[in-house]
């Protein structure tokens, strides 16, 4: 356990990726990734299949060599130590406990290896604790074959937990579990680590097991670090518009967007136009050059039912979906399609026009490009 | 087009009881879904409908029609697998047009047909690729595709999304309810994800162990949870539970740590019904946290555990008893803070401590 | 690494020592049998020889006609067997042992008992088709055209199971649910083998064929207990000629360039093979 001295917190980077790149022939996985995890925090790498993440973390474990780049362990250059060297554990999405062993057994395992055999009654000890902690207390001396998928994620967390690595490296441990466990899972997860204190590099697709579960989130994809930072920074201000398509359910809404007549921001098709002030309109026009904007506002910034004594735009409703606690609309805006969040009782149906607005403050610009964001 | 009718569906594989008793009336374009856990007997269900499984006892009708006996490809059904089930070698096309072509129907047509669905889906980009090579989303939608382009009379869905990315995930959500819209063709989904089944279904069954625990509309079933365990699956959240024991004029939980005391209305309403043990349920939307106490009743001390915090929501736990409760609320609550929770009291519902119904 | 040693040493000398000895002989005219004849180096000439050889080629060439025949019988067998008993049925653990028995037989007994059954007169073979078919006693084994048919048979009766076994192992890793899907599309069930399961299977159909493929060509003991290369030598196989020319004749540099030659021979189909194996199963992983 690493007890976490808050000042100690603050320096101690725990792991370091610094320059990471890997490729795999033509493709280049890993393209000149830099990332710190400070002891005591979970970093999430968020991303789609393929941005990475697994990569990324099996070069953290050692499983593959990068190119370009190093690996700091606690202060250590551990780019060319195999796995077993480093003080790291890993957990795979797809578990990787043995069927011959019972779970006790399983759990035990890595305390067993050779290099780092604890005596019998410890490891009694830390597995009677881990058990208790994953409610699993009651699976010990049961056959793997017997479990149910959840009983079996939480046999291979406590598998991973019964040690105390530097850093936990986890690869999408919750992903193959149904909607309602991973749900509890993620509760316990965030309790767990503060019990436990550990270092995590946590890695995923799924935005909402992001959030809950991490300190700081990266956003990765096809091999690039988008950004880093907590789901509150990241959600005020992407950099990039990976990062705003990623990050929230749903995501930011995206249009196409035009600034004209010297000084207005425009979505021609949508019939959404802001005037902007001479040096708004300079700034962007300088930024963008001759090139197309994409204009980005949240979903939750999109005010909907404005009355018509107010100044709004106007969309037709094409989507509703029920979500209990609230109802996502679809508007269909020009050529786009516009969601926001409402109570669920807001009334009108397919078919019908709506009438919404969202002020100037909550626009976000992007490069069409590159997606770089376009301050002004 | 057709509406299906399972009466008294029974499938035991040995002493397991996969399907135990399952009653579904389903109209001609209605979207059902049937929802639950793993191993609540949903696919089983649907398999049995499709006719991939011949049930050990109960019948199947489509309209008027008695399909036991009946092999799938005789149902005029069609069917999309949670693992896409496209074949290997062949591309989208190949693949789009394969049911078409087996049922021998004219080049021109197919060609007709083909323009329309992958107009419909979108496809047109990756028609020539082959299917190995696309990745899950578009597969998946080549899947569908080929269940749409047949006409079938009733489409069936097994956990069609569970194995894509949760960006994909939620544009087919939508793409799927627009899509199913537009065709009018009676659709039976299986998931284990609420979300799913809230978004898309026109009616939910709830499955548990093989029997239907509540059907009804997803806002029916949502807002009016006939069970402990409707109440706890769907919504997400779910509903929050804490046993506790009705004392005539408050609540007690684990033996008197807490105490709860319900607006007038409510003790009354509880009084009449009679029971002592009892199990309080509400969701985490209707509670409110609040530094100092505002309300008299319905009103609880706590200590902030953990809070997630969303952009447009934050999601505070805290411990009630032995269970941990969770609440959601727009605005910003500190972890480990100290304060009072507000629970709605037209939204408490409460459920019999033992059959784990609802009371009211 | 430590651990690795001894076993590398008696692999060392086990097999690298009279590999190395083979290609020194290779380059000389030497006999075991005369070693007072001494060693003449003669450079490439054993090779020289047999690669111009007409009589080397026959058998060469027959070696292809029969390695063909075998392998393709067996390939055809094998599949079809494997398809059949894809299905649980009451007794398939039965046959599946029945089926896989021959290849567990010695070659050299199974070329006996089959000698045996193709005899002329008081053959098995024979009797059988007479009495089924009508047919007139064909000379199997004394016949120089009917002979190769002889052994094709006796060879794919002992190893078209190996094909089965691999067959079946490929095809039960195919997800049932594709053939499910296939099966509410109406698709019949040539078009699911030939666009389901043979595609999934192809890299280990391939990889079978490889090695019934190597084994079909150093086939000896079979041939030897079967035809002894006969009658003359019809059926003499290339490595039945290896085995006259290096333990009769005692040629031991000539045998040993004729062993380079077929070594080299199969490591190039082998290495095509799995070539295109390989290519195979990088499909499929995308």
């Amino acid at each position: 356990m690493r007890a976490s001295d808050p000042q100690a917190q603050d320096k101690i980077k725990m792991l370091k990726l610094d320059g990471i790149t890997k490729r795999f022939g033509d493709l280049t996985a890993v393209n000149r990734l830099r990332i710190e995890v400070s002891a005591g925090e979970i970093i999430v790498l968020l991303g789609p299949t393929g941005a990475g993440k697994t990569t990324t973390l099996r070069i953290a474990a050692g499983l593959e060599n990068p190119d370009e780049g190093k690996v700091i362990l606690d202060g250590r250059d551990v780019t060319k130590l195999p796995p077993s060297y480093r003080d790291v554990a890993m957990i795979f999405e797809a578990h990787n406990l043995y069927p011959i062993y019972n779970v006790y057994d399983n759990i035990a395992f890595p305390l067993r290896a050779p290099g780092r055999k604890l005596p019998e009654k410890e490891i009694k000890e830390r597995i009677s604790k881990v058990a208790t902690d994953l409610h699993i207390s009651h699976l010990l001396d049961r056959e793997m074959t017997t479990l149910s998928g959840g009983e079996i994620q939480r046999a291979a967390l406590a598998r991973t937990l019964v040690r105390t690595p530097r850093i936990y490296l986890m690869d999408e441990p919750l992903s193959n579990l149904d909607l309602k466990l991973r749900e509890e899972l993620r509760v316990e997860f965030r309790e767990l680590h503060k019990r436990y204190g550990a270092t995590m590099l946590y890695v995923t697709h799924d935005f909402v097991s992001a959030v809950s579960i991490g300190d700081r989130i990266g956003i990765l994809d096809r091999g690039k670090l988008h950004q880093v930072g907590t789901p509150d920074e990241l959600h005020q201000d992407p950099h990039t518009v990976t990062v705003a398509a990623l990050m929230e359910s749903p995501p930011m809404n995206l249009l196409p967007c035009q600034v004209a007549g010297g000084s207005m921001l425009v979505d021609q098709e949508a019939g959404i136009i802001f005037p902007l002030s001479q040096g708004q309109g300079a700034k962007v026009r300088e930024k963008a050059g001759d090139g197309e904007i994409v204009l980005g506002v949240w979903p939750e910034d999109i005010r909907i039912g404005i009355p018509e004594s107010e100044r709004a735009f106007q969309g037709l409703i094409v989507g509703k979906e029920f979500q209990g606690a609230n109802t996502l609309m679809n508007l269909s805006v020009g050529k786009s399609i516009l969601k926001t969040l409402t109570d669920p009782d807001f009334p009108g149906g397919f078919g019908k026009l709506c009438r919404f607005y969202f002020p100037l403050e909550k626009v976000y610009l992007f490069h069409k490009k590159s997606g770089e964001r376009i301050y002004f | 087009m057709a509406a299906v009718h399972v009466k008294n569906l029974k499938k035991f594989y040995g002493s397991v009881k996969a399907v135990d008793g399952i009653d579904l009336e389903i109209e001609d374009q209605e979207f059902v879904v049937l929802l639950g856990p793993s191993g609540c007997g949903k696919t089983t269900t649907l398999r049995c409908i499709a006719g991939l499984e011949s049930p050990t006892s109960g019948e199947i009708f489509f309209d008027s029609r008695r399909v036991n006996t009946l092999e799938p490809a005789d149902r005029n059904i069609a069917m999309v697998f949670q693992f896409f089930a496209l074949y290997p070698h062949l591309n989208a096309i190949d693949n789009i047009s394969f049911p078409l072509r087996a049922q021998g129907t004219p080049p021109k047509k197919i060609g007709e047909k083909i323009a329309w669905i992958s107009g419909l889906l979108g496809l047109e980009a990756i028609l020539k690729r082959k299917v190995q090579t696309l990745p899950g989303g578009d597969q998946q939608k080549v899947a569908l595709a080929r269940a749409i382009v047949r006409d079938p009379v009733v489409l069936l869905l097994d956990e069609p999304l569970s194995q894509l990315d949760e960006k994909f995930r939620d544009e087919m959500r939508t793409e799927l309810g627009r899509l199913q819209r537009s065709l009018h063709v009676t659709t039976i989904y299986v998931t284990h994800d609420q979300r799913e089944a809230m978004a898309l279904a026109d009616k939910i069954v709830l499955m548990k162990d093989g029997k239907i625990l509540q059907a009804g509309s997803p806002r029916e079933i949502y807002g009016d949870p006939q069970s402990v365990f409707a109440g706890y699956f769907i919504g997400s959240p779910g509903m929050n539970f804490a046993k506790c024991v009705w004392e005539g004029d408050r609540l007690l939980f684990q033996g008197g740590i807490n105490e709860l005391k319900l607006s007038d209305k409510l003790a009354t309403l509880l009084s009449q019904k009679g029971k002592r043990n009892l199990l309080i349920g509400i969701r985490p939307e209707h509670i409110s946290f609040s530094a100092m106490q505002r309300e008299s009743v319905c009103t609880l001390k706590i200590k902030v555990a953990t809070v997630e915090k969303f952009s447009q929501f934050k999601i505070f736990s805290f411990h009630l008893g032995e269970q941990l409760f969770m609440g959601r609320v727009r605005e910003e609550v500190p972890e480990g803070a100290e304060g009072y929770v507000y629970f709605l009291p037209d939204r408490l519902r409460f459920f019999d401590a033992e059959t784990e119904r609802s009371i009211f | 690494m430590l651990f690795v040693w001894p076993s590398l040493i008696v692999l060392l000398f086990l097999i690298g020592y009279p590999f190395i000895m083979l290609i020194f002989y290779s380059f000389f005219r030497f006999s075991f049998l005369r070693p007072a004849a001494g060693l003449n180096f003669i450079g490439v000439e054993n090779y020289q020889f047999l690669l111009t050889d007409k009589y080397t080629w026959d058998r060469f060439i027959f070696t292809g006609k029969f390695v063909i025949m075998a392998v393709v019988l067996q390939f055809f067998v094998g599949v079809g067997s494997a398809y059949l008993l894809q299905e649980k049925f009451r007794g398939r653990g039965v046959i599946l042992t029945l089926v896989l028995m021959p290849m567990m037989l010695c070659p050299i007994v199974v070329g006996l008992f089959w000698k045996y059954m193709f005899n002329t007169q008081w053959g098995i073979i024979n009797y059988l088709l007479k009495i089924l078919f009508n047919v007139k006693p064909i000379e199997w084994l004394a016949n120089e055209h009917n002979s190769i048919y002889a052994a094709v048979i006796a060879d794919t009766w002992m190893w078209a199971p190996f094909m089965t076994l691999l067959s079946l192992a490929a095809f039960t890793a195919i997800p049932r649910y594709l053939y499910e899907a296939a099966s509410v599309d109406r698709a019949s069930a040539w078009f699911k083998f030939r666009h389901i399961t043979l595609p999934l299977s192809a890299p280990i159909l391939v990889l079978a064929l490889l090695f019934r493929l190597i084994d079909s060509i150093k086939q000896f003991d079979l041939i030897y207990t079967l035809t002894a290369g006969g009658p003359g030598d019809a059926t003499q196989t290339i490595s039945f000629t290896l085995y006259k020319i290096a333990f009769q004749y005692f040629y031991t540099g000539q045998g040993s360039a004729l062993a380079m030659i077929l070594l080299i021979t199969i490591i190039c189909l082998s290495t095509f093979l799995i070539m295109y194996m390989t290519r195979l199963i990088e499909k499929q992983r995308k």
